[in-house]
């Protein structure tokens, strides 16, 4: 807009490029350390001293997380449920979605404000585990899939993306004899790719770095830990000795390597960052598109 | 005569009228069973996992024991909610709730409205966005990583923040910086900031991008300089977004919070981490006490839907008033 600037909006300019060029660096630069201090030896590494390069290199650190048993399990039930949770999330989200954006459909207004109620009223945290207690859902890996199952949320975002699909794609396909189940799993879910990347990749991110559910239900249970867990009880080990209102209590003092815990810090976040083109563009338009709900 | 017939047509015609709808219904439903098959497993599923639980909250206004049955335990009416009401660590973790709250509120919407500005008067598109794709970065990372990676950057033995204050002298041995209970208020707000900064100035660069050109040129035009700019057109452009959000972020002040402060908490900062939610955990299940835990999570619920509400309310009519 301006041709020429004057020195004085130069200075600005200079001022504003540094003040950002410290905001990025100050939230990207944590993990950088964090993944120098992975890649080198851990003795060496205890010395500190360690900014931008490892001084030792090694991969030892990662080795033993993969070959650590438990670690190497808790990263397969993490994989797994984030792929089944999305999956899952995606398909009966879509389906109730599918079934609510047909304006014919009988139960259309009392489901849809079902569904939104569900998004207000929570029975809270001890009721909820009463009722997963009851079920036979404690210490399962069905847990970490089957409560969270359908999101209100989710729901609303692909359904008001079915609505604003043409009518006659539907009907066209009712005169070739299709039902709706039909319709909606070959054709609805194929062409709505935008909406159900936007939902799958939400979920998927979600169901990653979830760990309550770990912590509450399966504790008792170590070979259904997931990743985020197994990092949540390294978090307070080296600081305190008991962690509060954690089960482990006590006053045993162990203390998990510095370059351990910067290595799975390290692969928990990785994962994230390998989606993190398809995050930017899709978050962005659930957030436009739930805002649109309104 | 004639009136006693026409009453009998009268009633044969609501009669069929009703069967009629019956009728029509039965053949809507009939016709529609296929979305019917795809939508009510569902809705069952939800109801038992969303709604069911509702039914635990009998507990808060019973005498229950673990292994009891809920229908035979004993009245005791509001009695836990008075005990609550006057509960020391309750009144401390309202205190925390609000506080941290409001902290992290005023200092996140600062901070994406500050960089949302500065994004926006600068030139350069390509650097414009390296920075929001690292800004970004913290708002996906789970917020088990942000504290493991906090604690470990804020540690006394080894810890980089510490280190390098004793490098530079200004310290003569490491500070434990989540030990200084009455520091944690200033450390969650600007971790939380830190993890939702970038991503929070998103919808107020994209107000700022719905400005009408034509504007600039004018203030140009009059001679307007940088600043004058971004204070009679930038800023005004984000008001309404920025009421909005506010207001809708209110519903949270009093319960909001937990993950966080469960990660960043330990036994030395407790009285300043500890919040509701935790709190119900805490006496709930760890302590066992699940009637008097329940009444703390009614609260809390209660509370936070009727705040939400009233703020939904609220916002719903302001952005029809807006737009």
């Amino acid at each position: 807009m301006l041709l020429h600037r004057t020195t004085g909006e130069r200075i600005v300019d200079a001022i504003l490029y540094a003040l950002l060029t410290l905001a990025a660096l100050s939230t990207v630069y944590p993990f950088v350390y964090l993944l120098v201090i992975s890649l080198n030896e851990t003795s060496d590494a205890l010395k500190g001293g360690l900014y931008l390069l490892p001084r030792k290199f090694t991969l030892e650190n990662y080795a033993y997380v993969f070959q650590n048993g438990k670690l190497a399990r808790a990263a397969l039930n993490s994989v797994l449920r984030t792929v089944i949770h999305t999956v899952l999330s995606v398909f009966f989200c879509g389906m109730l979605a599918y079934v609510l954006s047909r304006r014919a459909f009988i139960f259309r207004k009392l489901f849809s404000f079902i569904l939104i109620v569900t998004m207000y009223v929570s029975g809270g945290l001890i009721p909820t585990y009463l009722l997963i207690k009851n079920l036979g859902l404690m210490n399962t890996f069905a847990v970490y899939i089957v409560p969270g199952i359908v999101s209100a949320f989710y729901v609303l975002l692909m359904r008001t993306f079915f609505e604003q699909l043409p009518d006659g794609l539907v009907e066209s396909a009712y005169i070739d004899g299709a039902n709706d189940f039909r319709i909606y799993t070959r054709i609805i879910i194929w062409i709505s790719l935008p909406v159900v990347a936007t939902v799958a990749l939400y979920a998927a991110v979600g169901a990653w770095n979830s760990w309550f559910d770990n912590y509450l239900y399966n504790s008792r249970n170590e070979k259904l830990a997931v990743l985020q867990y197994e990092l949540q009880k390294m978090i307070q080990t080296v600081e305190t000795s008991s962690s509060e209102a954690g089960e482990s209590g006590g006053a045993v003092r162990i203390i998990s390597p510095l370059t351990i815990k910067a290595t799975l810090t390290i692969l928990v976040t990785l994962p994230i960052l390998l989606v993190y083109p398809f995050l930017q563009k899709y978050f962005v338009k659930g957030m436009t598109l739930g805002a649109m709900k309104d | 005569m004639s009136m006693k017939a026409v009453s009998n047509v009268k009633t044969v015609t609501t009669y069929s009228r009703k069967t009629l709808r019956i009728s029509l219904f039965w053949k809507k439903i009939k016709k529609q069973q296929v979305l019917l098959w795809m939508s009510v497993p569902i809705m069952l599923h939800l109801a038992l996992f969303q709604f069911v639980p509702l039914w635990g909250w009998l507990m808060a206004f019973k005498d229950y024991h673990i292994g009891q049955n809920l229908l035979e335990a004993k009245w005791i009416g509001l009695t836990h909610f008075r005990t609550l009401l006057g509960h020391s660590d309750f009144l401390q973790d309202l205190r925390n709730n609000i506080v941290m709250n409001s902290m992290q509120l005023v200092m996140g919407t600062f901070c994406a409205v500050a960089l949302a500005i500065v994004l926006s008067e600068l030139k350069s598109k390509g650097f414009v966005r390296v920075v929001q794709t690292m800004t970004y970065l913290p708002y996906f990372v789970s917020m088990v990583v942000v504290a493991n990676i906090f604690v470990m950057l804020l540690s006394p033995d080894g810890g980089l923040v510490n280190e390098l204050m004793i490098k530079l002298g200004w310290i003569h041995e490491g500070i434990f910086y989540f030990g200084q209970a009455k520091w944690f208020w200033i450390l969650h707000t600007l971790i939380m900031t830190w993890k939702g900064f970038g991503w929070g100035a998103i919808i107020y660069l994209a107000s700022i991008s719905g400005i009408d050109p034509g504007l600039y040129d004018a203030a140009e035009v009059d001679g307007a300089s940088r600043w004058q700019r971004v204070k009679y057109i930038v800023i005004p452009s984000m008001i309404p977004t920025l009421v909005l959000l506010t207001i809708l972020d209110i519903g949270y002040l009093v319960t909001g919070g937990f993950e966080s402060q469960f990660l960043l908490g330990n036994v030395i900062n407790v009285e300043y981490s500890e919040v509701i939610s935790i709190l119900a955990l805490r006496l709930g299940l760890n302590e066992g006490d699940f009637s008097f835990g329940t009444a703390v999570g009614i609260f809390n619920s209660v509370v936070g839907m009727t705040l939400v509400l009233i703020v939904n309310a609220i916002a719903r009519r302001y952005k029809t008033n807006l737009f």
